[in-house]
């Protein structure tokens, strides 16, 4: 395996720009190395779908540059065949049937494996001759995945797959997105509101808010540089220089704040507990941007409960 | 890519097909009707001799009475296309998500909007050119009762101009669909561009190929034969069936114009006003041979003449090939639109 394609996905202060000031996403940079599964996690028109769009060539970039697969994103076939882009909200043919929707599959991709298309779909118990738009979320969500991996990806782009499924299909769907992922070394990326059920799946993570990426890294990575540290009030007030706190809940003598850390705190008179991803996540998303307008919520003022 | 134009539009092709049958068949029987009619009032052997057929003529227009109402469905037929073919292509992508499906398999949306316009407007456009033969079959024995290829119904409905028409037709919808992205309005800026441009048309391509002029004296005897019989004009006897008469002017040689209809009264009121009370009194007996000969030099003075413009009947596809340019340019102009942008593929 060559430098090329040890990062599958590259991005360098990319960002996309609607009208003359909107930005949908900006200073974006990451790198992904091949084989990963990501998740990207941000609220509801926070950059994401911005951010696979601009990864799919769906939109070009208006700042920065991208590398997928070591092209530039771009509408040239040869790109289109490395990367499978499942949409948001699983977008298919209504008036096809099932075996139709393979079909236009078969006929779209040049690589297409449909030995692997139809025993996906047969063991996610879909039937090839209903119509599409008379599937449930969770079979359309299955035919959308057979779709984008049975022309054989390098990169499988997921957007808010997830959204309109229930906790079992969610599961389903993720089962057998991993297998697929793992079997074929595909890189995947997928966008979420919530990370809930992508914890289990997923080695990279991607915290996107008001259109700018706010945490990334290896999960592992991140789970051991973040920490929940309490102690005394004024403890917990002399933090040593490079430790970053993202939250802070105030109690009269108690207080509890979440850090960025990449060594050990000597203080014997604070606790380090692990922390939760889901609390790391969450503590990002509500972080004040650097060029958000809106004043930061100061954290001081927040409860414990919230908690 | 063929498989997947196929397949999204079989549900409209079958809609279209049992339409078109249906029209096909109407077509067919009137056809064979106007042809049965027009031996029967012996026509074809009238023509042949190439004697004054018009009483036959006119019991043929009277055996119609009109223009055979299939001839309003062939005309609408461009617009339709434009307006359920064309105008859904792009924007009903949209409207579904499935740009975001169909844009990111391995075919990019320059191919993917290039092989649907090709198929789409190809099969279309065949369409065209064959009910246009059809139609020029079954109006044939017709032509000449109706007077001639010139006017809307049989022009627009046979020849060149149908296939053009549905290529115009389905540029504008289909640039629609690109640039609005939503059915119902594409649709409706289908319908209104297709009729603001085209029904003007009718007024203008009476130029689109040098007309034929013919000038005309006109003197006493002229006059009083216009009075008489208003429809006896001289040119018209001069003009063979079909032939489509643009202008008709009348000046002297002062270049003042008179109006056609009023010609006789100005003129025999002023010069020669024995005369016009004699002509107009009704009475059959013959007119005072001295008055006419002192109004004859005073008419002759004014060097009236009467200027006619027309297009022959021969010059139909002459016309028709124009026309046809003119709307395949429109339309390559707007197609090229449609597909650059849909080769920028914006995801929204």
């Amino acid at each position: 395996m060559n430098a090329a394609t040890e990062i599958a996905i590259e991005t360098v202060g990319a960002g996309h720009r609607y009208g003359h000031q909107l930005w949908g996403l900006r200073g974006c940079t990451l790198s992904l190395p091949t084989g990963s599964i990501t998740a990207v996690v941000g609220a509801n028109g926070a950059g994401k779908t911005t951010l696979l769009n601009m990864l799919v060539g769906l939109l070009p970039a208006s700042a920065g540059r991208l590398r997928v697969v070591g092209e530039e994103p771009s509408s040239k076939p040869a790109f289109l065949a490395r990367i499978g882009f499942l949409a948001q909200d699983c977008p298919l043919y209504k008036e096809f049937s099932v075996a139709d929707m393979l079909h236009f599959g078969r006929a779209m991709n040049p690589s297409w494996d449909d030995d692997m298309a139809r025993a996906r779909l047969a063991s996610a118990d879909v039937p090839l001759d209903r119509r599409a738009g008379k599937l449930s979320g969770g079979q359309r969500a299955q035919v959308a995945l057979a779709l984008a991996v049975a022309k054989r990806p390098q990169v499988l782009l997921l957007d808010e797959p997830l959204a309109a499924l229930d906790p079992l299909a969610r599961r389903e769907f993720l089962k057998n997105l991993l297998d697929s992922a793992v079997a074929s070394n595909i890189t995947v990326m997928l966008s979420s509101h919530l990370l809930g059920d992508l914890a289990r799946v997923c080695d990279h993570l991607i915290v996107i808010s008001e259109g700018e990426v706010r945490l990334t890294g290896e999960l592992d990575q991140l789970l051991a540089e973040h920490h929940w540290v309490s102690g005394a009030p004024e403890q917990t007030s002399r933090l040593p220089g490079g430790v970053e706190v993202l939250a802070e809940y105030r109690h009269e003598r108690h207080n509890r704040l979440l850090v960025r850390i990449d060594q050990p705190l000597l203080n014997p008179a604070l606790t380090m507990e692990p922390v939760d991803l889901e609390d790391l996540v969450l503590a990002y998303l509500e972080r004040p941007g650097e060029s958000s307008e809106r004043a930061g919520t100061p954290w001081a003022a927040r409860e414990a409960s919230h908690l | 890519m063929i498989w997947t134009t196929w397949r999204q539009h079989r549900a409209e092709a079958a809609v279209w097909a049992v339409i078109l049958a249906g029209l096909v068949a109407a077509m067919l029987a009137v056809g064979s009707i106007a042809r049965s009619r027009a031996s029967g009032l012996g026509l074809p052997a009238c023509t042949a001799a190439g004697g004054d057929c018009s009483n036959a003529l006119d019991a043929l227009h009277r055996a119609f009475h009109t223009i055979p109402p299939f001839t309003a469905a062939l005309i609408a037929i461009p617009l339709l296309a434009g307006m359920f073919w064309a105008a859904p292509l792009v924007s009903r992508e949209y409207e579904a998500g499935t740009h975001r499906l169909a844009w990111t398999q391995t075919v990019s949306p320059l191919r993917w909007i290039t092989v649907k316009i090709v198929l789409i407007f190809g099969a279309l456009a065949g369409l065209a050119l064959i009910l246009g033969l059809l139609t020029a079959w079954t109006l044939d024995p017709l032509t000449t009762a109706f007077g001639g290829r010139y006017n809307s119904t049989w022009y627009d409905t046979q020849g060149l101009v149908p296939v053009a028409c549905m290529l115009f037709a389905l540029a504008v919808g289909v640039a629609a669909s690109a640039l609005i992205r939503r059915t119902i309005p594409a649709m409706a800026v289908t319908l209104i561009v297709y009729a603001a441009v085209r029904i003007p048309i009718h007024w203008i391509r009476g130029n689109f190929w040098p007309a034929v002029t013919h000038t005309y004296n006109v003197d006493v005897a002229t006059l009083l034969q216009r009075r008489i019989e208003p429809l006896q004009d001289t040119y018209l006897s001069t003009l063979a069936p079909g032939d489509w008469i643009q202008t008709v002017t009348i000046t002297d040689s002062t270049g003042h114009r008179y109006i056609p209809n009023e010609l006789s009264f100005d003129v025999l009121s002023r010069y020669c006003p024995n005369v016009r009370t004699a002509a107009t009194s009704g009475e059959p007996r013959p007119l005072d041979p001295t008055a006419i000969a002192t109004c004859k030099p005073k008419v002759a003075g004014l060097s009236l003449h009467e200027t006619v413009s027309y297009q022959p009947a021969a010059h139909f596809w002459p016309i028709q090939t124009v026309e046809t340019l003119i709307f395949v340019a429109l339309a390559a102009l707007l197609v090229i639109v449609a597909v650059l942008t849909v080769a920028r593929r914006r995801p929204s």
